[in-house]
């Protein structure tokens, strides 16, 4: 078996085409000419690729919203307020005492 | 001391932190949103969080909802992608491969079951590369009746869509239409014995045994008698044999049945009606084969071909 054909074989467990199709590819395999196997090659690595995108983006949403749920059940007033004004103050002067420390440094 | 923590509640730590299986994006986000769907409701309960749950709640079912879609569409373009490249093999090989999925492991030794098998897998993948008029659609209905067969076979949890559910029954009336023209299977006694060898040389595969052992053949009957014919502007129609029919009630079926099957006599459309009475109401499963044959030789050939165009439509 060719290495093209094995990868093939590889991809066609994992794709999403009917299994009417998977059927005929694997039987027919050996009979395709090159150029059909490299057409059906592009197909199944194009449609992985994207399927590992998806994942990622599927992971990505996932831990977002999961981690949004998580706060509002530890504590239903997690997104209640806006910073107040003393509070974005205190933060500014943080901020400004963190960069004379740096200065200091340097 | 501290106390055991109760098994509902380590059941919720281990919902918010498990890592989510599944392939699909319903399957990945399947327990989440069933957590968000819990948080909106509890919200109505008193929680004080309603407006954020309600806001984070629209906008991740939104994200699924694109995430779904990019999904579909990634599956399609490789469905559609390799429906073309199968059009371009031999349709004998094709046929060669139905012809294993559908005997599985039975070595076949009668000669009649060796027959109907090839002349039924040769029909069956004739039929299923010309359900439409254009080849982009042919290409495009292969596609759906394979999804949806796979769906049939049980190997997927997700439900027909309509679009599944209209072409697989327009394959099966042209199949039948085909079966029909067969010079070895143009009576109904004929096509009844043919029936039950494909069913007996299939047993072992996903013939004729396994998809009336399908629960989705269930839905897909309901399915035909509600909402296929929709199409039709005739509530009869739609009602087709939902149970014995009362003599008023065929009466009127009768009538309004020549909208669907114009091609058939008014005398046949009421034998056909009956069949499918029986059919639905007594489902002796060793009375099927011969049920399903004399309603296809009750019914204008013409029929068939009109109900599979109006579905594929």
């Amino acid at each position: 078996m060719s290495s093209i054909e094995s990868h093939i074989l590889a991809m066609l467990e994992n794709s999403s085409i009917p299994g009417l199709y998977k059927v005929v590819f694997k039987n027919m395999l050996p009979n395709m000419s090159r150029i059909q196997q490299e057409e059906l090659f592009m197909i199944l690595s194009t449609e992985s690729s994207k399927k590992a995108v998806l994942k990622t983006n599927m992971k990505k949403t996932y831990w977002q919203y999961n981690s949004i749920l998580n706060k509002l059940e530890d504590d239903p007033t997690a997104f209640d307020k806006a910073p107040s004004s003393s509070d974005q103050k205190l933060a500014s002067l943080k901020s400004k005492i963190a960069l004379q420390r740096i200065k200091k440094d340097l | 001391m501290t106390t055991p923590e109760s098994p509902k509640k380590t059941e919720a730590v281990d919902e918010r932190t498990e890592i989510p299986s599944g392939s699909t994006v319903s399957q990945w986000f399947s327990k989440l949103k069933k957590r968000w769907e819990f948080a909106s409701k509890e919200s109505k309960n008193g929680k004080n969080w309603k407006e954020r749950v309600m806001f984070f709640l629209a906008a991740f079912f939104m994200k699924v909802g694109q995430l779904s879609e990019e999904e579909k569409k990634i599956e399609e373009d490789a469905a559609k992608k390799s429906g073309e490249l199968l059009f371009q093999l031999p349709e004998q090989e094709i046929v060669g491969a139905v012809k294993k999925e559908l005997v599985g492991d039975k070595k076949l030794e009668d000669a009649q079951e060796v027959k109907v098998v090839d002349d039924f897998s040769t029909i069956l993948v004739h039929e299923a590369k010309n359900l439409g008029e254009s080849e982009d659609l042919k290409k495009k209905n292969l596609g759906i009746v394979a999804k949806a067969s796979d769906k049939l076979s049980e190997q997927s949890t997700e439900s027909l869509t309509l679009l599944e559910k209209r072409a697989l029954i327009a394959f099966s009336f042209s199949t039948l239409a085909a079966l029909k023209k067969h010079p070895d299977y143009n009576s109904a006694e004929k096509l009844a014995a043919a029936l039950d060898k494909f069913e007996s040389a299939t047993s072992n595969g996903k013939g004729l045994k396994h998809l009336k052992s399908s629960s989705r053949i269930e839905g897909l009957l309901n399915f035909a008698k509600e909402d296929a014919f929709s199409f039709i502007d005739d509530e009869l129609i739609r009602k087709v044999t939902l149970a014995p029919l009362s003599y008023e009630h065929a009466f009127k079926l009768q009538k309004g049945s020549a909208k669907i099957l114009p091609n058939t006599s008014e005398e046949n459309r009421a034998k056909a009606l009956q069949v499918i009475n029986k059919l639905i109401v007594d489902k002796n499963p060793s009375l099927v084969n011969r049920r399903v044959s004399e309603l296809v030789f009750l019914l204008d050939t013409r029929d068939f071909e009109f109900i599979t165009k109006l579905l594929l439509k």
